[in-house]
């Protein structure tokens, strides 16, 4: 089978991924893409690109292990190990069919991601000479720890930037340890929770805006949990649909008349 | 120094060998640098991919270091 599909952009991974969007709309999670050709992302102008596409059973081992896009995809001259590129390239086409399918982790992967996240935070904790204490909730896709009582800011920053980096390095350092895709989420102060009402209410008038205008509405960026909770959101309307867009950390929600 | 605890306590959780994570501060008054050195096979941890990585430890070693007034950069030395 031989489908052409053409995609414009100057960056090849998006590029691709609104490609393979269009070829497969469907069953991205089940096939894996591997560009291998050293200095493409160089070239200019018009590159003709064959795919070939074999399918490929998804690993018993891991069920799932990406957040927001069941597909694994790589782009040889920048991929490394962290595994990310897939959340880029395999999103704006997986973003739907994923959120659909809340993947099970297995609890005892949970109890452990969550676990060295908590001791991850014990030690900054300590090292910043801050007090605090830590909720720990299990949640069926994801573990979640709160730092409460630190009795100040410091854990969030401004616009919520120290958190944010504060989940990047947890998310490093779970995936150094368990090779994979960790689901932890971290919140200080109920701040994440705070802003996930707020993404939420803005969702809800998005929708409305695109079921009165008919035109789509780009999202502010927001992190992998916000965009599933919103893609969750919308899939309960009529005639609004929801695809992610862009790359981490600018990734965007846009929600488009169906 | 806060900010250099937590750079070293941070560092150490991302890379595969933590004995070798080792700090240089260089301070004058307007600033403190805190020069990070780690295994040459650890740097690629440390920065992340498009510094990813690089820029959150610079992001939170700064507020670590807000909290002491101090005014800290990172440099990651290879």
């Amino acid at each position: 089978m031989t489908r052409t599909v053409k995609a414009e952009g100057n960056d090849l991974q998006a590029v691709l991924g609104t490609a393979l969007g269009d070829l497969l709309g469907c069953s991205v999670q089940e096939v894996s893409v591997k560009v291998e050709a050293p200095g493409i992302e160089d070239l200019v102008g018009e590159v003709g690109l064959t795919l070939t596409i074999t399918p490929e059973p998804r690993p018993a081992s891991a069920p799932g292990d990406d957040v927001d896009a069941g597909a694994s995809s790589e782009a040889a001259p920048t991929d490394d190990a962290t595994g990310d590129l897939a959340d880029d390239a395999a999103d704006d086409a997986a973003d739907d069919a994923a959120d659909d399918e809340v993947s099970d982790v297995a609890e005892v992967d949970l109890d452990e991601e969550a676990d060295a996240a908590a001791d991850f935070l014990e030690g900054l904790l300590d090292a910043m000479d801050l007090p605090g204490d830590l909720r720990i909730k299990i949640h069926d896709d994801h573990a979640e720890i709160e730092v409460i009582e630190i009795g100040n800011g410091a854990l969030i920053g401004r616009r919520g930037q120290t958190l944010e980096a504060i989940q990047e390095l947890v998310r490093c350092s779970l995936q150094r340890q368990f090779q994979r895709r960790a689901r932890v989420k971290v919140d200080a102060e109920g701040y994440r929770s705070r802003r996930l009402e707020k993404l939420l209410e803005k969702a809800e008038e998005a929708i409305d805006e695109v079921l009165d205008t008919g035109e789509a509405v780009r999202l502010e960026p927001m992190d992998v949990f916000e965009r599933k909770a919103v893609h969750h959101l919308v899939a309960e309307y009529d005639g609004v649909e929801s695809r992610s867009q862009g790359r981490e950390p600018a990734r965007r929600v846009v929600i488009e008349p169906a | 120094m806060r900010s250099e605890d937590v750079l070293e306590f941070v560092a150490s959780q991302l890379v595969d060998h933590p004995d070798e994570v080792r700090i240089e501060i260089d301070e004058d008054d307007r600033e403190t640098v805190l020069e990070l050195h780690v295994h040459d096979e650890d740097l690629g941890k440390v920065i992340g991919k498009r510094g990813r990585t690089a820029k959150a430890l610079r992001t939170l070693v700064k507020a670590a270091g807000a909290l002491d007034d101090e005014n800290v950069t990172v440099e990651i030395v290879d």
